[in-house]
């Protein structure tokens, strides 16, 4: 194997999740990616998490199968390191199950520690989790980058009026606030809610907590 | 299992033993705990590849259409890791023999010579030049014959193998022999690549290789048996590329030393 990982023909199938094996082991590596390939899933095979970093990640749900044992720093730690950027959700397969490693891996955010050799079905039910929550992440990830973008498209001033709005102010306090008259801000409210694409005020709150919006401290009255 | 490796390492009869009895049970506990864990996980991984891999032909077969190209390789990678198990499996009967024979009263320069003149075909295969330079002075040794010349021809393979990518010319082997104090001193030293710190901190650990098909136990063995004989096994890397790997042997009858 070399460079970044050996991608399987079924791996191309936009559709199909993708599911990435760090092993060391030769013998372990192909004969999960044989089988993940035969539950039709699109195998990306890596020796080590060196051959992880490099190999091209298509943008379809996902999910990381690692050894504990490896050894350039083994798979706790590539865990650590991949915890503050996005990654797919983890699966660790463990040679012996030894229970602080366990415990570890699943407070660091695991799905599931399975023990070698494991069962097809738990192996398949593990990732068919990560999966799941990977699609959810991802989706909100999507929601969050739409949400953004239509912030960006806000002028400055509906941008002060957003947060004034969802922070529970009336028109008349948050015209007060800003030095502009009732009817000024009712336009822009209007131009937020449509640019934003929110139906009403308790979708436009759920978006501006979505994007963390730093909010008014005062209280409306 | 503990029995076997308490033998192994601590239990052998031999005269002059220059090692302390309860400075050897703790290193040989320590030891054999790691040892079954190395041997538990080489083991353990191909069976992990063997269920995967009988998963895969199952699912493989068990559509419609069964792609049998696929069930085949799988089939062949069982086999293959069946194999490996038992490799593993082999090379710890390996290890057990080490425990075996008796003692003797060893010229260490004349099983040097011997070994030299069995390998001297293996040597001119790989295009090695040899270089022997045996101390004359070099007295008896307390040793079993056999386990001093499988660590000679481990050494000498190791020595072989490293240069097998080298470019330079010539390839060389030298090995030596001195008087060090009370011990003789058997020196293998080579032209080839040397290694890595990585390699430096675990070449003595079972199953740890930096060798394509290596199992990794060669160069544990070779210090199990040195240890055994009252020695000790170390490597050291020069400064010209290449390794040197030494091991020593209680003399009989140590040169009266001059200095004290």
């Amino acid at each position: 194997m070399s460079g970044g990982g050996h991608v399987t023909k079924s791996a191309m199938k936009p559709a199909n999740p993708m599911v990435y094996i760090v092993d060391d082991d030769a013998g372990v590596r192909e004969a999960l990616d044989s089988l993940l390939t035969s539950a039709g899933m699109g195998v990306v095979a890596c020796a080590s998490t060196r051959d992880y970093f490099r190999a091209p990640k298509p943008d379809v749900p996902s999910c990381l199968i690692l050894d504990v044992g490896l050894p350039d720093g083994g798979g706790i730690e590539l865990q650590r390191q991949l915890r503050t950027e996005d990654h797919p959700p983890i699966i660790f397969l463990s040679g012996a199950s030894d229970i602080p490693t366990t415990v570890r891996a699943i407070k660091a955010g695991a799905v599931d520690f399975l023990t070698k050799p494991c069962r097809k079905a738990d192996l398949l039910a593990a990732i068919e989790t990560a999966i799941a929550q990977d699609c959810q992440v991802r989706a909100e990830r999507a929601e969050r980058m739409r949400l953004k973008h239509r912030h960006s498209c806000l002028t400055p001033r509906e941008r002060e009026v957003l947060p004034l709005v969802v922070g529970g102010l009336l028109n008349k306090q948050a015209a007060a606030k800003l030095g502009i008259s009732e009817t000024t801000l009712q336009i822009h409210r209007g131009r937020v809610m449509r640019k934003m694409e929110a139906d009403s005020l308790a979708q436009l709150v759920r978006m501006a907590s979505m994007l963390a919006l730093p909010l008014p401290l005062t209280k409306s009255h | 299992m503990a029995g076997w490796c308490m033998r192994f390492l601590g239990g052998i009869d031999r005269p002059g033993a220059r090692l302390a009895n309860h400075g050897v049970s703790a290193a040989a506990a320590m030891t054999m705990r790691e040892l079954i864990a190395s041997i538990a996980h080489e083991v353990n991984q191909p069976l992990a590849a063997i269920v995967a891999n009988a998963d895969a032909c199952l699912s493989w077969l068990g559509t419609d259409q069964p792609d049998l190209a696929h069930v085949r390789e799988a089939a062949k990678r069982i086999i293959r890791d069946g194999y490996r198990a038992s490799a593993v499996l082999s090379s710890i009967r390996a290890l057990l023999k080490t425990s075996g024979p008796a003692m003797s009263e060893l010229n260490l320069n004349q099983v040097i010579r011997d070994i030299l003149e069995l390998m001297r075909n293996e040597l001119s295969r790989y295009d090695v030049v040899l270089q022997i330079d045996l101390c004359k002075q070099l007295g008896r040794v307390w040793g079993n014959r056999i386990q001093l010349q499988q660590v000679l021809i481990n050494l000498i393979k190791n020595a072989i193998e490293s240069m097998s990518d080298s470019v330079v010319r010539p390839l060389l082997v030298r090995v030596s022999t001195a008087i060090q104090g009370e011990l003789a001193v058997v020196a293998v030293e080579d032209s080839g690549s040397g290694f890595d710190a990585v390699a430096a901190e675990h070449m003595f650990e079972p199953f740890f290789t930096t060798k394509r098909e290596g199992t990794g136990v060669g160069l544990s063995i070779c210090r199990s048996i040195v240890e055994a004989h009252g020695g000790v096994l170390c490597a050291t890397r020069k400064e010209s590329p290449g390794s040197v790997f030494q091991f020593t042997v209680p003399l009989i009858h140590p040169p009266i030393s001059t200095q004290n």
